[in-house]
């Protein structure tokens, strides 16, 4: 999933559409910042730790699951990308960690 | 009403479209692990297994569409239809698409459902096609306190929202017409209501956490909301 990402949505400070990035942290939102008036909306910091914990430990119980239903529909695809996808989960994991305690 | 339900269900999602480096059309933000669009689509479908499913997108967005449906929802049978520049135009096009099926009676309800509200649940989903199937026409709506809107004002005012449902026939004849006249209404009601003013349509209640993403603000509160359902609906 994504990092930043990009879009339209109505920004109540400038009372229109307007472009905003939009900062995830694994599955939650981080941040989001209107690129007109720089407002942002943003979890409450505890409160945002707290999900991510939660989130965390969501998604390392159902990762099994997640994984066999992926080799059940793709086996090929999915036993190619495997390696790299699990070599990259620490540092994955350590980007959100530090999106979460440096916003 | 003619006996067993026979629906197509309508998911909008065309948007601004998506190109590369520029902005994403909200609909296929990621909420919560998944793009709203597919929670929409998982959400609208689940009632009904054997229904058609068309999920009307900018022709921009096709190569994104056909990534995401293929990892997000591949249990799901869709057919891609291009939408317009604005909704009725979009709905309009889904309509056409099915026109075949439903001048043979292969559809007899067809139900538009806003892409960008994920958290309407499969139980509203149900109560709006069998209140469409049972009545001609069905919408869920909320009863707002008209203090909020004018302290003068004393009528019964409610908020309107998707999943909208119609018998399919009456509805197509209505954007049939609507093309030939140049008319365009704000939502699906709103062209029923024009040509078939006497087709009865249901007001069911709506539902609270049935948000349509519009602010930053809703993305925070459907996250919230995900969560307390168990990232389930």
């Amino acid at each position: 999933m994504n990092e930043e990402v990009t879009a339209e949505l109505h920004c109540s400070h400038c009372d229109h559409e307007t472009i905003h990035t939009l900062v995830y942290a694994g599955r939650l939102l981080v941040s989001t910042t209107c690129q007109t008036c720089n407002s942002q909306v943003k979890h409450e910091a505890i409160d945002l730790r707290l999900h991510y914990l939660k989130d965390l430990e969501h998604r390392i119980s159902t990762k099994p699951r997640r994984l066999w239903r992926g080799f059940w529909s793709a086996p090929f695809s999915q036993m190619v990308s495997f390696p790299k996808k699990f070599m990259s989960q620490p540092k994955k994991i350590w980007k959100e960690i530090k999106a979460i305690l440096g916003r | 009403m003619d006996g067993e339900i026979r629906i197509a269900v309508v998911v909008l999602a065309a948007g601004s479209g998506t190109r590369f480096g520029h902005t994403t059309n909200k609909v296929w933000l990621p909420l919560s692990g998944r793009r709203i669009i597919s929670r929409s689509l998982a959400n609208a479908v689940k009632s009904f297994p054997k229904s058609r499913n068309i999920l009307v997108i900018n022709p921009d967005d096709a190569a994104l569409a056909k990534d995401v449906l293929g990892r997000e929802a591949r249990h799901i049978k869709v057919e891609i239809v291009a939408g317009g520049a604005s909704r009725h135009e979009s709905e309009h096009n889904a309509l056409m698409h099915l026109a075949p099926a439903i001048e043979a009676g292969k559809v007899n309800v067809v139900m538009i459902h806003d892409g960008a509200r994920p958290l309407a649940t499969s139980i509203l989903f149900h109560d709006i096609a069998m209140a469409a199937h049972h009545h001609g026409g069905a919408l869920p709506a909320i009863v707002v306190d008209p203090l909020e809107i004018d302290i003068h004002e004393t009528r019964q005012i409610v908020r309107v929202q998707t999943p909208q449902a119609f018998r399919a026939k009456e509805l197509l004849e209505a954007y049939t017409k609507a093309d030939r006249d140049g008319f365009v209404g704000t939502d699906t009601a709103a062209c029923m209501e024009e040509y078939f003013p006497n087709v009865q349509t249901i007001a069911v209640t709506g539902e609270v956490t049935n948000v349509k993403i519009t602010y930053p603000q809703d993305l925070v509160i459907a996250e919230h909301v995900l969560e307390k359902r168990g990232y389930k609906e």
